[in-house]
Parts: structure tokens; sequence; C-alpha cells
């Protein structure tokens, strides 16, 4: 998670207009959630990991951050594929239980590949606004279209704050274990507990010093802040219009044509 | 008696626990001085800051800055805090932005000043500290130095009257504490009063105009360093060390080994100043014995 907080600071994207980018990741997964068409969603995923290559990200960390969702995937996915029923009929493979048959069917095989399609293209359009899109410039955006400013602010200091936490429930394992606390599984067991119980009553504690902090430097109740400013190009947004219109003709394409919906429900 | 800024007159205040953290407490710090209030942990001089900068309201007693008493309503409040900032210890606690601009432009938007203004104050307080390298990077990338700049740098933009620093160079190395103090002492240039607390009694001898003790929630002792740093049981009372300067010029003199007119020294060079260079009535003396 910290890496792609990283590269979402350092990659060669940092500099478009963020509004732009969330835009060509939400459209661009809205497509992948309505369309029918398997070349459209492999085409969006491919689109996404090309424009992360583009940002500077390497493929290696690309690729290993993908096998994060891939073991959901394939769980998820499998289990749409396989089906019992009273007969083997339409299966493509499957074993005989007797009184149920369990297999794969056609039908069903093609339903899962077209969500694992689906939620391949998804994710990429997620991946691609985290990795090259800092959580800062997301919120800014989302200010700028008027959500509401209590949602803003407890965004923006819960994803500072998880930073705090992480590192304060780092170094209270690092005290626990230079102590032996992790010395077997019972003594793991305690200390954990002992963790999380202090984690919780330090993050009371840390939102009463922050609310200090802030009031000291004139807080009434509302969060104002600089905005970065950001040039908007012109050719960026031509370039995403085109991709997504050209994703949204190819689902249409597929779809007028009985393309894969076609061939599920006849 | 000089213009006085900032004063705490008989200030009382108890947690909600019950427990006595400030006790008849009475400072009058002086307009443009450099001031050092020494105490050991929980004498109570964090919780003195915030009333400075009516975090905290006095159970009793009040706070007056600059002669007018503080009437602790929203417009006097805002102006108060405008006028006195507080660099906190731990720079985590008072980071709550991400971003380094975002979070040293809050202090500025919150005065109402407008966005040009903000800019400007903005990127002047981070030249000042040194930060103009890592405006594009988010506050958890950084390295505790590094926070602790930004820190300063979000009571800059403000541009206070008064700045309080507590325990400034805690935890920093070596370098960053001469850059810190160095600020200190730049702010001061600009007229600044500069109030800093701290457990280092060298710095607060060699770098103060005035010097607080503060024990068991109240002033215990205030004056100017050699005269505070001089009176030995005072030290010993309130659990404070002697700046190795003065052990050492002592220790010198006895010997007759400085110059005879060589006032008290504040740092290492006017230390090494009062030595003489060859032939002193000490070293001939020495020679003699031999």
């Amino acid at each position: 998670m910290f890496q792609i907080d990283q590269y979402a600071y350092s990659n060669r994207l940092l500099t478009v207009h963020p509004g732009e980018k969330l835009a060509f990741a939400v459209i661009t997964m809205i497509i992948c959630l309505i369309s029918q068409s398997l070349a459209a969603l492999l085409a969006a995923a491919v689109l996404m990991a090309g424009a992360v290559i583009l940002a500077g990200i390497p493929l290696r960390v690309y690729l290993k951050l993908m096998t994060v969702p891939a073991s959901f995937l394939v769980i998820a996915v499998g289990a749409v594929a396989v089906s019992i029923s009273g007969n083997g009929e339409g299966y493509l493979w499957g074993v005989d239980l007797g009184r149920f048959y369990i297999g794969i069917g056609s039908c069903n095989l093609d339903l899962s590949i077209l969500l694992l399609c689906r939620s391949l293209g998804a994710i990429s359009c997620l991946y691609f606004l985290s990795l090259t899109t800092p959580m800062v410039e997301v919120i800014s955006i989302l200010r700028k279209l008027r959500v509401p400013p209590l949602f803003i602010e407890l965004m923006g200091l819960i994803y500072r704050f998880i930073f705090v936490l992480v590192e304060t429930a780092e170094s209270i394992y690092t005290s626990q274990s230079s102590r032996l606390g992790y010395r077997n599984l019972k003594t793991g067991y305690s200390s954990l507990g002992i963790l999380a119980a202090n984690l919780l009553v330090r993050a009371y504690r840390r939102s009463e010093i922050l609310f200090t902090t802030l009031s000291s430097r004139g807080y009434t109740g509302e969060i104002r802040v600089l905005e970065t400013q950001f040039a908007v190009s012109g050719k960026n947004i031509l370039a995403i219009m085109a991709i997504d219109v050209l994703l949204i003709l190819l689902s249409l394409a597929e779809m007028s044509g009985g393309g894969l919906i076609g061939r599920i429900y006849n | 008696m000089a213009e006085s800024i900032i004063e705490a007159v008989n200030v009382e205040y108890r947690y909600p626990d019950g427990t006595v953290a400030l006790s008849s407490l009475s400072m009058s710090i002086e307009k443009g001085k450099k001031i050092a209030v020494l105490g050991s942990n929980g004498a109570g001089k964090t919780t003195l800051f915030l009333h400075f900068n009516a975090v905290l309201k006095p159970s009793g007693g009040h706070i007056r800055f600059g002669g007018k008493e503080i009437n602790y309503n929203r417009k006097c409040i805002e102006e108060l805090r405008s006028n006195v900032g507080i660099v906190f210890q731990d720079p985590d606690s008072q980071l709550f932005s991400a971003s380094v601009v975002q979070e040293i432009s809050f202090g500025p938007i919150n005065m109402g000043l407008p966005r040009d203004e903000v800019l400007s104050r903005v990127s002047r307080a981070m030249i000042d500290t040194e930060t103009d390298q890592l405006g594009g990077r988010p506050t958890h990338f950084l390295s505790y130095g590094q926070k602790k700049r930004v820190s300063i740098a979000d009571i800059l933009a403000m541009d206070p009257e008064v700045i309080i620093f507590d325990e400034p160079t805690a935890c920093l190395d070596p370098r960053l504490s001469v850059h810190v103090t160095g600020l200190l002492d730049q702010l001061s240039r600009k007229g600044k009063t500069v109030i800093l607390s701290t457990h280092d009694v060298d710095l607060a001898y060699s770098w103060a105009d005035y010097i607080f003790v503060i024990n068991g929630g109240t002033v215990s002792g205030e004056g100017k360093p050699e005269d505070i740093f001089r009176d030995r049981d005072f030290l010993t009372r309130n659990s404070l060390e002697r700046p190795w300067i003065i052990d050492v010029f002592d220790e010198l003199m006895s010997k007759g080994l400085v110059l005879g007119d060589c006032p008290a020294p504040r740092s290492r060079e006017e230390l090494l100043d009062c030595i003489p260079a060859s032939e002193s009535p000490g070293r001939a003396l020495l020679k003699k014995i031999k």
C-alpha cells in the first residue's frame, strides 16, 4: 500500500491535471462495469496498464500489484464457473455424483470469463488512478465537485493518520518483540491484544492533541487549505474522450452483432 | 520596565481530573526578547503555553496580550491566535495534511488572508525553514527533522508577533539543532518575541536574554542567564545542571588562568577568548612551580 502511495507522488504523470486522470479512470471504469464486450474490457485493461507504464511504474511492480486482487478473482470466477445440477446437459466438463452432477457449463464458463475480464478492466482503472494520482489531489478534485466538506475533511484526516497509526503500531510491535513479546503463539496473541488496545487509546489521544494543535492555528470547525493549481490540457481531454468513445463503440458493436451476450441468451 | 507583550497574572489551572497544573503563576514576557523557559517534565510549561494561545482558559487569574486582558470572546481569541504561534514538540501531532503546502497554508488561510498573500507567505516560510524542496512530497514520507521544519514553517507562515517553541531541539541531530537555533536568532533579529522551552541548560544559557524557571506549576525563579546559573542552591532546588561553560570558566578563574577583566562568557568562542594567548600571570606561576 505504501508502495502505491510512493509511486503516486513520484510518477511521470504527476503534473497532469488530477481531474483528467480521475475522469479517465472513472469513465473507463463505468464502461467496464456496463460493457458486455470482452474485446472492450480487455482493451480497457491493456490501455490502463499502458498508461501506468507510461507513468514510469515498472511493469514488474504493476504485475505484482495485480496478483493481490488476482487471488480473489480466481476464487470468485471459479465459483461462478462451477455449478451443480440434476443432469449433465450443457456441461463442458463434469463429474457425475449419482443424483447430482457437478461441472462447468458452457453458459457459466462464458459468464465467468466475462466477469474475469470485467473485474480486470475495473481494477486496472483503480490502479491507474491510485498509482498516478496522490490522494491529496483526488480529495481536492472531490472538493471542487462539491462533495460535502465533512466527508472531504474526514477523508484527508483518515488518509494522513493511517500513516501515523501504522508507524505507532510498528514501534509498539518492535518494542514488544525486542522484549520477547512474540516468542511463541501464546505470548504473541497476548502482545497483539495489548497492541490493539494501546493503538485505540493512542489514536484517541492523538485526536485530542490534533484538535489542540489545530485550534492554536485558528481552526474554527472547517479545514481550509491552499489548492495546487494544475494546467488543463486540451490534448489529454481529447485523448481521453477518443479512447472512451472507442471503447463504447466497441461494446455497442458487439452487442448489436450478437456477440458474447447473444450467445449466452440463445 | 520595558513594554511587556504577553503576560500571565496569577494564573491557576486545574485539569478536569482535579490535578493542579498551574498555581498562581505570573510571568511577564518583554517584547522582542529571547526568552527561555526551563523546567522538568510535567512542570507545566506546555500547559502555560496553551494559555498564551487561548487554547486553555485559566481557572483563576488572567492572560494579557499587549497590555489588554484576554476576555475569551471569539474575536479576541482569533486575534490572540494570529499573534501568538506555538510550534509543538511532536511534529506528528501538528501535521494534519498529507501535503506540505496545504499544511503550511492552513494557518494563514484561517487568518482570512487573500490567496496571493497566503501563497507568498507559504513560499517564504518554506524558504526560511529550507523545506522548499519538499513541496511535492507527502508529509508521511518525510524524516523527523523534515517534519519538524515543516511544523515550524506552519507557524512562520502566520507571521505572529510571539513565537513559542516547545522543546524545538528535542530529538534533533546536532546539525539540525544548530539550524533551528539559527532560525530562532533570525526571528529575534526581525523583532519577534521568541519563547522557547527546553531541558538544555547550555542552550538556554548561551541563547536567551532572560530565563524563567518553572517548577511545580509556578515560576520558581527568573533572571538574566548569568545570574540564574550562578546560584548553586537555586539550581539544586530546581534540579538544573550548571552550563558547562560556567563550570569551566569558574574552574579556570579559580586557578588564575583567565584574563582578569573577562566578563562571564556566554559561548564557546567567548570562553576561548578569555584564555590568554601566551604569558599570563597564571602560566608564569605554573612555570615557576615547575
